[in-house]
Protein backbone atom coordinates (compact mmCIF):
# COMPACT_ATOMS: atom_id res chain seq x y z
CA UNK A 1 0.00 0.00 0.00
CA UNK A 2 1.44 3.40 -0.46
CA UNK A 3 1.63 6.61 2.00
CA UNK A 4 -0.97 8.32 -0.09
CA UNK A 5 -3.50 5.17 0.82
CA UNK A 6 -1.95 5.13 4.56
CA UNK A 7 -2.48 8.94 4.87
CA UNK A 8 -6.57 8.42 3.95
CA UNK A 9 -6.35 5.44 5.83
CA UNK A 10 -4.94 7.81 8.52
CA UNK A 11 -7.90 10.40 7.58
CA UNK A 12 -10.77 8.29 8.13
CA UNK A 13 -9.16 6.77 11.37
CA UNK A 14 -8.44 10.37 12.83
CA UNK A 15 -12.83 10.68 12.91
CA UNK A 16 -13.70 7.32 13.26
CA UNK A 17 -15.18 6.81 10.31
CA UNK A 18 -12.99 3.10 8.83
CA UNK A 19 -14.80 0.24 9.02
CA UNK A 20 -13.47 -2.62 11.42
CA UNK A 21 -11.29 -4.63 8.92
CA UNK A 22 -9.57 -1.11 7.53
CA UNK A 23 -9.09 -0.30 11.35
CA UNK A 24 -7.38 -3.13 11.95
CA UNK A 25 -5.18 -2.77 9.14
CA UNK A 26 -4.44 0.34 10.17
CA UNK A 27 -3.86 0.20 13.84
CA UNK A 28 -1.42 -2.85 12.87
CA UNK A 29 0.37 -0.41 10.48
CA UNK A 30 0.78 2.25 12.76
CA UNK A 31 2.63 0.63 15.51
CA UNK A 32 5.88 0.23 13.27
CA UNK A 33 4.88 3.29 11.22
CA UNK A 34 7.01 7.10 12.38
CA UNK A 35 5.61 8.73 9.56
CA UNK A 36 1.92 7.53 10.22
CA UNK A 37 1.95 7.83 13.17
CA UNK A 38 3.20 11.53 12.98
CA UNK A 39 0.22 12.40 10.24
CA UNK A 40 -2.61 11.10 12.99
CA UNK A 41 -1.36 13.38 15.59
CA UNK A 42 -1.39 16.16 13.09
CA UNK A 43 -4.51 14.87 11.28
CA UNK A 44 -5.89 14.66 14.90
CA UNK A 45 -5.27 17.95 16.05
CA UNK A 46 -7.49 19.19 13.17
CA UNK A 47 -10.29 16.93 14.03
CA UNK A 48 -9.95 18.45 17.88
CA UNK A 49 -10.48 21.71 16.59
CA UNK A 50 -13.57 20.77 14.70
CA UNK A 51 -15.31 20.09 17.88
CA UNK A 52 -15.02 23.69 18.59
CA UNK A 53 -17.94 24.44 15.45
CA UNK A 54 -20.34 22.51 17.38
CA UNK A 55 -22.80 25.11 19.14
CA UNK A 56 -21.89 25.72 22.69
CA UNK A 57 -24.49 23.67 24.78
CA UNK A 58 -24.57 23.89 28.92
CA UNK A 59 -24.20 21.10 30.73
CA UNK A 60 -26.93 20.44 33.08
CA UNK A 61 -25.07 21.94 36.09
CA UNK A 62 -24.64 18.73 38.07
CA UNK A 63 -23.00 17.00 35.75
CA UNK A 64 -19.72 17.54 36.75
CA UNK A 65 -20.96 16.66 40.30
CA UNK A 66 -22.36 13.14 39.04
CA UNK A 67 -18.42 12.53 37.34
CA UNK A 68 -16.42 13.40 40.78
CA UNK A 69 -19.13 10.95 42.89
CA UNK A 70 -18.97 7.99 40.49
CA UNK A 71 -15.06 8.50 39.82
CA UNK A 72 -14.94 8.80 43.62
CA UNK A 73 -17.15 5.33 44.05
CA UNK A 74 -14.39 3.87 41.07
CA UNK A 75 -11.44 4.66 43.05
CA UNK A 76 -12.12 5.64 46.84
CA UNK A 77 -8.61 4.57 48.29
CA UNK A 78 -6.31 6.10 45.41
CA UNK A 79 -4.09 8.00 48.09
CA UNK A 80 -2.03 5.07 48.56
CA UNK A 81 0.86 7.04 48.25
CA UNK A 82 0.22 10.27 49.99
CA UNK A 83 0.57 10.95 54.12
CA UNK A 84 -2.22 9.29 56.36
CA UNK A 85 -5.60 10.54 55.68
CA UNK A 86 -7.29 12.66 58.57
CA UNK A 87 -11.26 12.60 57.43
CA UNK A 88 -13.65 15.50 57.97
CA UNK A 89 -15.99 15.09 61.14
CA UNK A 90 -18.89 13.02 59.36
CA UNK A 91 -21.25 15.91 60.04
CA UNK A 92 -18.91 18.30 57.97
CA UNK A 93 -18.24 15.47 55.20
CA UNK A 94 -20.33 16.14 51.92
CA UNK A 95 -22.11 13.18 50.98
CA UNK A 96 -20.52 10.77 48.20
CA UNK A 97 -17.43 13.36 48.14
CA UNK A 98 -14.82 10.85 49.44
CA UNK A 99 -12.07 12.54 48.04
CA UNK A 100 -13.29 15.48 50.52
CA UNK A 101 -10.12 14.77 51.96
CA UNK A 102 -7.72 15.79 49.14
CA UNK A 103 -7.04 18.77 50.88
CA UNK A 104 -5.97 16.76 54.38
CA UNK A 105 -3.63 14.55 52.54
CA UNK A 106 -2.21 17.71 49.86
CA UNK A 107 1.48 17.33 50.73
CA UNK A 108 1.92 15.70 47.32
CA UNK A 109 -0.63 18.09 46.20
CA UNK A 110 1.00 20.71 46.88
CA UNK A 111 4.36 19.90 45.87
CA UNK A 112 2.63 19.53 42.71
CA UNK A 113 1.15 22.63 42.31
CA UNK A 114 4.55 24.12 42.91
CA UNK A 115 5.94 22.07 40.38
CA UNK A 116 3.62 22.89 37.70
CA UNK A 117 3.88 26.43 38.91
CA UNK A 118 7.64 25.76 38.40
CA UNK A 119 7.53 24.38 35.00
CA UNK A 120 8.11 20.54 36.43
CA UNK A 121 4.76 19.44 35.88
CA UNK A 122 5.70 17.29 33.16
CA UNK A 123 8.96 16.12 34.17
CA UNK A 124 7.53 14.95 37.12
CA UNK A 125 4.82 12.82 35.44
CA UNK A 126 7.97 11.17 33.96
CA UNK A 127 8.97 10.05 37.52
CA UNK A 128 7.51 6.72 37.99
CA UNK A 129 8.93 3.51 38.84
CA UNK A 130 11.50 3.14 41.73
CA UNK A 131 15.06 2.39 41.75
CA UNK A 132 18.34 4.59 42.47
CA UNK A 133 17.62 6.91 39.75
CA UNK A 134 14.23 7.78 41.04
CA UNK A 135 15.76 8.32 44.50
CA UNK A 136 18.17 10.74 43.11
CA UNK A 137 16.16 12.66 41.03
CA UNK A 138 13.16 13.01 43.74
CA UNK A 139 16.20 14.13 45.90
CA UNK A 140 17.20 17.09 43.02
CA UNK A 141 13.74 18.03 42.69
CA UNK A 142 13.47 18.70 46.16
CA UNK A 143 16.76 20.53 46.58
CA UNK A 144 15.03 22.38 43.60
CA UNK A 145 12.04 22.95 45.02
CA UNK A 146 13.72 24.51 48.33
CA UNK A 147 16.19 26.78 46.26
CA UNK A 148 13.30 27.82 44.38
CA UNK A 149 10.60 28.86 47.24
CA UNK A 150 13.67 30.51 49.52
CA UNK A 151 13.03 34.04 49.23
CA UNK A 152 16.53 35.31 49.24
CA UNK A 153 18.02 32.61 46.74
CA UNK A 154 18.84 34.25 43.47
CA UNK A 155 17.14 32.89 40.86
CA UNK A 156 17.10 33.25 36.62
CA UNK A 157 14.68 32.64 33.88
CA UNK A 158 15.93 31.99 30.79
CA UNK A 159 13.95 32.32 28.06
CA UNK A 160 15.07 32.42 24.12
CA UNK A 161 12.75 33.67 21.10
CA UNK A 162 11.69 30.76 19.97
CA UNK A 163 9.98 29.91 23.12
CA UNK A 164 12.20 27.28 24.84
CA UNK A 165 12.30 28.13 28.82
CA UNK A 166 14.27 26.90 31.98
CA UNK A 167 15.16 28.58 35.50
CA UNK A 168 17.60 28.16 37.22
CA UNK A 169 18.80 28.44 41.41
CA UNK A 170 21.40 29.36 42.96
CA UNK A 171 22.02 27.97 46.65
CA UNK A 172 24.61 26.23 48.81
CA UNK A 173 27.39 25.74 45.83
CA UNK A 174 24.84 24.06 43.35
CA UNK A 175 23.56 25.97 40.65
CA UNK A 176 20.04 24.07 40.24
CA UNK A 177 18.56 23.82 36.75
CA UNK A 178 14.79 23.12 35.80
CA UNK A 179 13.67 22.93 32.15
CA UNK A 180 10.89 23.30 30.99
CA UNK A 181 10.94 23.53 27.50
CA UNK A 182 14.39 22.21 25.71
CA UNK A 183 14.64 20.78 22.78
CA UNK A 184 16.00 16.95 22.93
CA UNK A 185 19.86 16.71 22.09
CA UNK A 186 21.53 14.06 20.47
CA UNK A 187 23.93 12.70 23.48
CA UNK A 188 25.61 11.38 20.62
CA UNK A 189 26.52 14.63 18.98
CA UNK A 190 25.86 17.52 21.22
CA UNK A 191 25.38 18.56 24.72
CA UNK A 192 24.11 21.40 26.50
CA UNK A 193 26.10 23.75 28.61
CA UNK A 194 24.87 26.22 31.39
CA UNK A 195 26.93 29.81 31.70
CA UNK A 196 27.14 32.53 33.74
CA UNK A 197 28.32 35.60 33.17
CA UNK A 198 29.84 38.49 35.19
CA UNK A 199 29.53 41.92 35.78
CA UNK A 200 31.79 42.34 32.33
CA UNK A 201 29.36 39.45 30.68
CA UNK A 202 31.88 37.39 30.31
CA UNK A 203 30.37 33.87 29.99
CA UNK A 204 32.14 30.80 32.66
CA UNK A 205 31.06 27.27 31.72
CA UNK A 206 29.32 25.70 34.75
CA UNK A 207 28.65 22.23 33.26
CA UNK A 208 26.82 19.98 30.64
CA UNK A 209 23.81 18.33 30.53
CA UNK A 210 21.80 16.40 28.34
CA UNK A 211 17.72 16.71 27.44
CA UNK A 212 15.50 13.70 27.15
CA UNK A 213 12.63 13.59 24.63
CA UNK A 214 10.25 15.23 27.43
CA UNK A 215 11.97 18.33 26.76
CA UNK A 216 11.90 18.91 30.84
CA UNK A 217 14.22 17.84 33.59
CA UNK A 218 15.79 19.02 36.98
CA UNK A 219 19.58 19.46 37.51
CA UNK A 220 21.97 20.03 40.35
CA UNK A 221 25.15 21.35 38.81
CA UNK A 222 28.28 22.52 40.85
CA UNK A 223 28.64 26.08 41.18
CA UNK A 224 31.73 27.27 42.44
CA UNK A 225 31.34 30.91 42.20
CA UNK A 226 29.37 33.50 45.08
CA UNK A 227 26.08 33.85 43.52
CA UNK A 228 26.22 37.43 44.07
CA UNK A 229 28.49 37.89 41.67
CA UNK A 230 26.23 35.93 38.95
CA UNK A 231 24.77 38.78 36.50
CA UNK A 232 23.17 36.59 34.38
CA UNK A 233 22.78 32.93 32.92
CA UNK A 234 22.84 31.04 29.90
CA UNK A 235 22.33 27.85 28.04
CA UNK A 236 23.95 27.32 24.73
CA UNK A 237 24.10 23.49 22.76
CA UNK A 238 27.51 22.87 22.28
CA UNK A 239 28.85 20.18 19.11
CA UNK A 240 30.45 17.27 20.77
CA UNK A 241 30.56 16.77 24.52
CA UNK A 242 33.32 19.22 25.11
CA UNK A 243 32.99 22.53 27.38
CA UNK A 244 34.77 25.09 25.11
CA UNK A 245 35.40 28.64 26.71
CA UNK A 246 32.89 30.54 24.92
CA UNK A 247 29.63 29.31 24.27
CA UNK A 248 28.91 28.09 20.57
CA UNK A 249 25.25 28.56 20.16
CA UNK A 250 23.28 30.14 23.09
CA UNK A 251 20.07 28.94 23.20
CA UNK A 252 18.26 30.93 25.83
CA UNK A 253 19.33 33.39 28.50
CA UNK A 254 18.32 36.02 31.73
CA UNK A 255 19.23 37.78 34.02
CA UNK A 256 18.01 37.69 37.69
CA UNK A 257 14.35 37.77 38.65
CA UNK A 258 12.49 38.95 41.88
CA UNK A 259 10.65 35.73 42.00
CA UNK B 1 0.64 23.87 53.29
CA UNK B 2 -2.60 23.04 51.07
CA UNK B 3 -3.05 24.58 47.51
CA UNK B 4 -6.21 27.40 47.88
CA UNK B 5 -9.09 25.72 45.80
CA UNK B 6 -8.43 28.37 43.51
CA UNK B 7 -5.43 27.62 43.45
CA UNK B 8 -6.24 24.23 40.61
CA UNK B 9 -7.67 27.10 38.12
CA UNK B 10 -4.20 28.37 37.49
CA UNK B 11 -2.60 24.89 36.87
CA UNK B 12 -1.80 23.49 33.53
CA UNK B 13 -3.32 20.32 32.09
CA UNK B 14 -0.18 18.67 32.48
CA UNK B 15 0.26 19.22 35.95
CA UNK B 16 -3.84 18.63 36.25
CA UNK B 17 -3.01 15.63 34.72
CA UNK B 18 -0.18 14.43 37.06
CA UNK B 19 -2.22 15.36 40.16
CA UNK B 20 -5.47 12.96 38.69
CA UNK B 21 -2.68 10.26 38.47
CA UNK B 22 -1.86 10.88 41.99
CA UNK B 23 -5.90 10.54 42.82
CA UNK B 24 -6.78 13.89 43.14
CA UNK B 25 -10.57 14.61 42.72
CA UNK B 26 -9.82 18.63 42.80
CA UNK B 27 -8.11 18.59 39.59
CA UNK B 28 -10.37 15.82 38.13
CA UNK B 29 -12.84 18.83 38.85
CA UNK B 30 -10.72 21.16 37.54
CA UNK B 31 -10.44 19.46 34.34
CA UNK B 32 -14.19 19.38 34.17
CA UNK B 33 -14.50 23.11 34.94
CA UNK B 34 -11.82 23.49 31.84
CA UNK B 35 -13.03 21.13 29.20
CA UNK B 36 -16.59 19.84 30.58
CA UNK B 37 -18.72 21.97 28.09
CA UNK B 38 -16.75 21.82 25.22
CA UNK B 39 -16.91 17.94 25.46
CA UNK B 40 -20.53 18.46 26.38
CA UNK B 41 -21.04 20.78 23.13
CA UNK B 42 -19.21 17.89 21.11
CA UNK B 43 -21.32 15.07 22.13
CA UNK B 44 -24.43 17.06 22.18
CA UNK B 45 -23.50 18.04 18.65
CA UNK B 46 -23.01 14.65 17.49
CA UNK B 47 -25.84 12.78 19.51
CA UNK B 48 -28.52 15.41 19.43
CA UNK B 49 -29.78 13.75 22.72
CA UNK B 50 -29.42 15.35 26.19
CA UNK B 51 -29.03 11.79 28.47
CA UNK B 52 -26.88 10.00 25.50
CA UNK B 53 -24.42 13.36 25.62
CA UNK B 54 -24.29 13.28 29.45
CA UNK B 55 -23.32 9.52 29.19
CA UNK B 56 -20.77 10.32 26.62
CA UNK B 57 -19.05 13.05 29.44
CA UNK B 58 -19.38 11.34 32.14
CA UNK B 59 -17.29 8.05 30.57
CA UNK B 60 -14.90 10.35 29.19
CA UNK B 61 -13.93 12.24 32.23
CA UNK B 62 -13.90 8.79 34.36
CA UNK B 63 -11.99 7.67 31.25
CA UNK B 64 -9.36 10.43 32.42
CA UNK B 65 -9.24 9.47 36.04
CA UNK B 66 -8.51 5.50 35.39
CA UNK B 67 -6.23 5.88 32.79
CA UNK B 68 -4.78 9.19 32.95
CA UNK B 69 -1.00 7.89 33.27
CA UNK B 70 -1.57 7.05 29.72
CA UNK B 71 -2.04 11.47 28.48
CA UNK B 72 1.58 11.85 26.73
CA UNK B 73 2.06 15.14 26.29
CA UNK B 74 4.75 14.82 24.04
CA UNK B 75 1.87 13.41 21.21
CA UNK B 76 -0.71 16.19 21.59
CA UNK B 77 -2.13 18.51 23.88
CA UNK B 78 -4.79 17.80 26.67
CA UNK B 79 -7.86 18.64 25.06
CA UNK B 80 -7.12 16.95 21.39
CA UNK B 81 -7.21 13.97 23.54
CA UNK B 82 -10.21 14.52 25.33
CA UNK B 83 -12.10 15.76 22.69
CA UNK B 84 -10.59 13.17 20.63
CA UNK B 85 -12.16 10.61 23.41
CA UNK B 86 -15.71 12.47 22.99
CA UNK B 87 -15.78 12.67 19.48
CA UNK B 88 -15.30 8.64 19.44
CA UNK B 89 -17.31 7.64 22.89
CA UNK B 90 -19.81 9.79 20.59
CA UNK B 91 -19.50 8.37 17.30
CA UNK B 92 -20.26 4.66 19.07
CA UNK B 93 -23.10 5.72 20.84
CA UNK B 94 -24.32 7.29 17.75
CA UNK B 95 -23.96 4.22 16.00
CA UNK B 96 -25.29 1.84 18.48
CA UNK B 97 -28.65 4.10 18.43
CA UNK B 98 -29.33 3.52 14.86
CA UNK B 99 -32.98 5.65 15.27
CA UNK B 100 -30.82 8.75 16.23
CA UNK B 101 -29.39 8.98 12.79
CA UNK B 102 -32.33 7.84 10.85
CA UNK B 103 -34.26 10.93 12.21
CA UNK B 104 -31.69 13.27 10.99
CA UNK B 105 -31.14 14.50 7.35
CA UNK B 106 -27.50 15.13 6.35
CA UNK B 107 -28.86 18.59 6.07
CA UNK B 108 -29.40 18.56 9.99
CA UNK B 109 -25.59 16.63 10.67
CA UNK B 110 -23.86 20.04 8.32
CA UNK B 111 -25.98 23.07 9.47
CA UNK B 112 -24.64 25.14 11.98
CA UNK B 113 -26.18 27.71 14.11
CA UNK B 114 -24.66 30.93 15.26
CA UNK B 115 -23.00 30.58 18.60
CA UNK B 116 -24.90 33.13 21.09
CA UNK B 117 -23.43 36.45 21.99
CA UNK B 118 -20.84 35.69 24.20
CA UNK B 119 -22.00 36.47 28.12
CA UNK B 120 -19.24 36.40 30.11
CA UNK B 121 -15.29 36.33 29.15
CA UNK B 122 -14.41 33.39 29.70
CA UNK B 123 -16.31 32.56 26.49
CA UNK B 124 -15.24 34.93 24.40
CA UNK B 125 -11.63 32.52 23.13
CA UNK B 126 -14.04 29.87 22.30
CA UNK B 127 -16.34 31.70 20.42
CA UNK B 128 -13.97 32.65 18.59
CA UNK B 129 -12.50 29.63 18.04
CA UNK B 130 -15.84 28.40 16.89
CA UNK B 131 -16.30 31.15 14.58
CA UNK B 132 -12.32 30.48 13.01
CA UNK B 133 -13.33 27.19 12.78
CA UNK B 134 -16.76 27.52 10.87
CA UNK B 135 -14.60 30.06 8.43
CA UNK B 136 -12.43 27.17 7.69
CA UNK B 137 -14.78 24.55 6.85
CA UNK B 138 -17.00 26.94 5.09
CA UNK B 139 -13.75 27.19 2.47
CA UNK B 140 -13.96 23.82 1.64
CA UNK B 141 -15.01 22.55 -1.21
CA UNK B 142 -18.96 21.52 -0.64
CA UNK B 143 -17.70 17.77 -1.48
CA UNK B 144 -14.82 17.68 1.07
CA UNK B 145 -17.08 19.55 3.39
CA UNK B 146 -19.96 16.79 3.24
CA UNK B 147 -17.50 14.15 3.49
CA UNK B 148 -15.99 16.02 6.39
CA UNK B 149 -18.72 16.60 8.58
CA UNK B 150 -20.98 13.46 7.70
CA UNK B 151 -17.99 11.46 9.22
CA UNK B 152 -16.74 13.62 12.23
CA UNK B 153 -20.67 15.32 13.16
CA UNK B 154 -22.81 12.47 11.88
CA UNK B 155 -20.33 9.42 12.75
CA UNK B 156 -21.11 7.93 9.39
CA UNK B 157 -18.07 5.45 7.83
CA UNK B 158 -16.01 6.51 5.03
CA UNK B 159 -18.41 3.72 3.50
CA UNK B 160 -21.81 5.25 4.60
CA UNK B 161 -21.05 8.44 3.60
CA UNK B 162 -20.26 6.73 0.08
CA UNK B 163 -22.98 5.09 -0.19
CA UNK B 164 -25.06 8.25 1.31
CA UNK B 165 -23.83 10.44 -1.17
CA UNK B 166 -23.39 8.19 -4.33
CA UNK B 167 -19.79 8.57 -4.29
CA UNK B 168 -16.87 5.92 -5.38
CA UNK B 169 -15.48 5.27 -1.47
CA UNK B 170 -11.96 6.12 -3.05
CA UNK B 171 -13.15 9.60 -3.87
CA UNK B 172 -14.86 9.86 -0.17
CA UNK B 173 -11.75 8.63 1.29
CA UNK B 174 -9.23 11.41 -0.88
CA UNK B 175 -12.15 14.11 -0.13
CA UNK B 176 -11.94 13.50 3.17
CA UNK B 177 -8.11 13.83 3.76
CA UNK B 178 -7.78 16.92 1.11
CA UNK B 179 -10.26 18.28 3.31
CA UNK B 180 -8.75 18.01 6.57
CA UNK B 181 -5.41 18.99 5.21
CA UNK B 182 -6.94 22.08 3.58
CA UNK B 183 -8.03 23.07 7.62
CA UNK B 184 -4.95 22.23 8.66
CA UNK B 185 -3.91 25.12 6.71
CA UNK B 186 -6.30 27.34 6.78
CA UNK B 187 -6.51 26.82 10.42
CA UNK B 188 -3.27 27.74 10.49
CA UNK B 189 -2.96 25.62 13.47
CA UNK B 190 0.26 26.71 15.72
CA UNK B 191 3.34 24.65 16.78
CA UNK B 192 1.92 24.85 20.73
CA UNK B 193 -1.37 24.17 22.29
CA UNK B 194 -3.75 27.77 22.99
CA UNK B 195 -3.50 28.65 26.45
CA UNK B 196 -6.01 26.15 28.02
CA UNK B 197 -7.26 28.04 30.88
CA UNK B 198 -9.06 30.20 27.95
CA UNK B 199 -10.73 27.51 26.55
CA UNK B 200 -13.36 26.73 29.25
Amino acid sequence: MTHAAWDELAAGYAVNALEPDEEETFTAHLRGCDRCQETLESLSEVTAHLAYAAEPAEPPADLGRRILDAAAAERPASFGRTPPVTPLPPKVRRPGRVWQPTFHVATLAAAAAILAVLGMGVWNLSLRGDGDARQAALQRRDAALQCLTAPESQKFQLTSAGGQRAKTCLAGGSAYLVVDRLDRNDPASSVYVLWWMDAQDKPHAIERFDVESSGTGVYALPLNVSPAEVRAMAISLEPGRGLPAVPTRPIASGTATSA
Amino acid sequence: MTPPRQGYAALEDPALVALVVDGDGSALEALYERYGKASYSLARRILADEQLAQDVVQEVFLTVWRDAARFDASRGGFSTWLLTMTHHKSVDSVRKEENLRKRRTSADVLEFTEADVPRVEDEVWRSMRAGEVRTALATLPEPQRQALGLAYFGGYTQREIAILTSTPLGTVKTRMLAGMKRLRDVLALPAEEPDPRRLR
